[in-house]
């Protein structure tokens, strides 16, 4: 299947700062990518770098196979862009906002645009400065609809947004995205509600790419071990086993790994596996997993 | 598109437009009743005589106004566009950049060189009721940098507020200084006519500097 977004061997710093060092990943026609990660991880510079705001020290991507540094204005009109905050254009209304955009793109659908406004309770003659953050998400991803563009690029699109107007967003997105076979990729670091919503899952850590998998896979295979620590012991993480925290009473790691294997690996250590349990995790549960909680 | 940008910048500007434009229009009764008040207290032959002898310029209290103009149409149009980085959006739209840009430009320039035109010939035309065309010439002439100075205002004040690296900004704002200050370094009336093409040139300069400031935005250049 054609790869609708390519980057590859993406390096960057700010500064001495690394933020990734040969960042690889694409995003495949029809597929919703979420892009996960903490606070200054480089979600936000990933965003930048793929509509063209920002020069990588090295390493290139491609949208609908163009260079990022040099879209062409057909390709632009293909890439419907959502930045962080919901920012828009704030000294027009919703009337005016959407005359303005409509004029640029032939393509141009009022419908769901009207549709998401008709949901707010805001006058035609209200700015959008004087709008509420969860207002501006809905005018955002109103004109982005509007705009029909093959590819969504959403750059945090949660933040800011209560848990009401979250799942609005998130909703929205979902039945339109399915009905219509539009590629997206988002970034977020609120990871609730996503897990019903992202068909691939990335997650950076600082400076690396730490997993990109189907998000049904880590649904399915990563899990939480519990362990009863009534003897005390020391345990490290390795391969099978991930993020190791003990507590008073018992000791918690996850794993990719079946609960045969991660046994096995408990047993070479001489621990014993009697008390050894597991509970599947929601994907903000399994973010938590891989990337700790620090 | 150009009229989706001229729109764009029209919402955003026009309650500034009005106000500059009521202060240059306001500016026209001023200056003529301020003249026939001098005609009357002094009588013409005596004012016509300080207007000759001491180079007097009766409009140099404009001298100031129209680079505050310039300077506040500037910012006012690019610093919405650089809050929370929306210029990202207006880069994103399907219509080359660096058009984009200089529709902006063009509007803010345009509307600004319209009000100084219209309100100047206004008053130029008003005030040769009262007084001989060759000293209101000598007073336009000498009025003319100041015009300028606020064309180039505008356009270094967008440079400014465009460049991305504060550090960056603080130098080209003390660039943008030195150059304004060119426009008012000749005193009398007739020194700086013959600076004018000099004056020109720092305009059509300091409208390529945004693009510049654009590319540097572009690249994300932070220090």
């Amino acid at each position: 299947m054609a790869a609708i977004i390519e980057c590859n061997n993406i390096t960057h710093y700010y500064g001495n700062r690394l933020i990734y060092k040969d960042l690889n990943f694409s995003v495949e026609r029809g597929k919703i990518l979420g892009l996960l990660g903490k606070n200054g991880t480089g979600k936000t510079t990933i965003i930048n770098i793929l509509n063209g705001y920002l020069k990588p020290y090295s390493g290139e991507c491609r949208l609908l196979g163009e260079d990022m540094r040099s879209l062409s204005i057909e390709t632009k009109s293909k890439v419907g862009l959502l930045l962080e905050g919901h920012v828009q254009h704030s000294y027009f209304n919703i009337v005016q906002i959407e005359k303005f955009y409509s004029r640029f793109f032939k393509d141009w659908k009022s419908e769901p645009y009207w549709d998401l406004m008709d949901k707010l309770k805001v006058t035609r003659k209200q700015k959008i400065s004087t709008m509420s953050c969860g207002q501006r998400s809905q005018v955002a991803l109103g004109l982005i609809l509007a705009q029909d563009p093959e590819l969504l690029i959403l750059d945090d699109f949660s933040m800011g947004l209560d848990p009401g107007y979250r799942r609005l967003f998130v909703d929205y997105l979902k039945e339109y995205v399915t009905a219509t076979n539009k590629t997206v990729f988002l970034t977020s670091h609120i990871i609730q509600d996503m897990e019903h919503l992202i068909d691939e899952t990335m997650i950076l850590d600082y400076g690396k790419l730490l997993l990109h998998k189907p998000t049904h896979e880590i649904l399915d295979n990563f899990k939480r071990y519990k362990l009863s620590d009534d003897v005390r012991f020391k345990l490290d993480s390795d391969d099978v086993i991930q993020n190791v925290e003990h507590f008073k009473t018992h000791t918690e790691f996850y794993s990719f790994d079946p609960m045969d294997k991660v046994k096995q690996a408990l047993q070479s250590r001489s621990i014993d596996t009697q008390t050894l349990v597991y509970e599947s995790l929601t994907l903000e549960d399994a973010f938590i997993g891989l990337t700790g909680k620090y | 598109m150009t009229r989706a940008i001229f729109y764009k910048e029209w919402i955003k500007l026009r309650w500034l437009l009005l106000a500059i434009s009521l202060v240059f229009a306001g500016s026209i009764p001023y200056f003529i009743l301020n003249l026939t008040n001098k005609f009357r207290f002094a009588g013409k032959p005596h004012f016509w005589s300080v207007i000759v002898g001491k180079d007097l310029n009766l409009i140099s209290e404009l001298t100031y106004i129209p680079l505050l103009a310039g300077l506040i149409f500037g910012l006012s149009q690019i610093v919405p566009e650089m809050q929370k980085k929306s210029l990202k959006l207006t880069l994103h739209l399907p219509h080359p950049e660096k058009l984009t840009i200089l529709k902006m430009l063009l509007f803010g320039s345009g509307t600004l060189v319209s009000i100084f035109g219209i309100t100047g010939l206004v008053l130029y035309f008003t005030l040769s009721i009262y007084l001989p065309l060759q000293i209101i010439g000598a007073w336009f002439t000498a009025a003319l940098p100041w015009y300028l100075a606020g064309l180039a205002a505008y356009f270094l004040a967008v440079w400014v507020c465009i460049e991305p690296v504060w550090k960056q900004k603080a130098i080209n704002t003390l660039l943008a200084i030195a150059l304004i200050m060119l426009f008012f370094k000749g005193a009398s009336t007739y020194s700086l006519q013959y600076a004018t093409p000099l004056y020109i040139g720092i305009i059509l300069l300091s409208m390529c500097f945004p693009f510049y400031s654009v590319f540097r935005f572009k690249e994300g250049v932070q220090q």
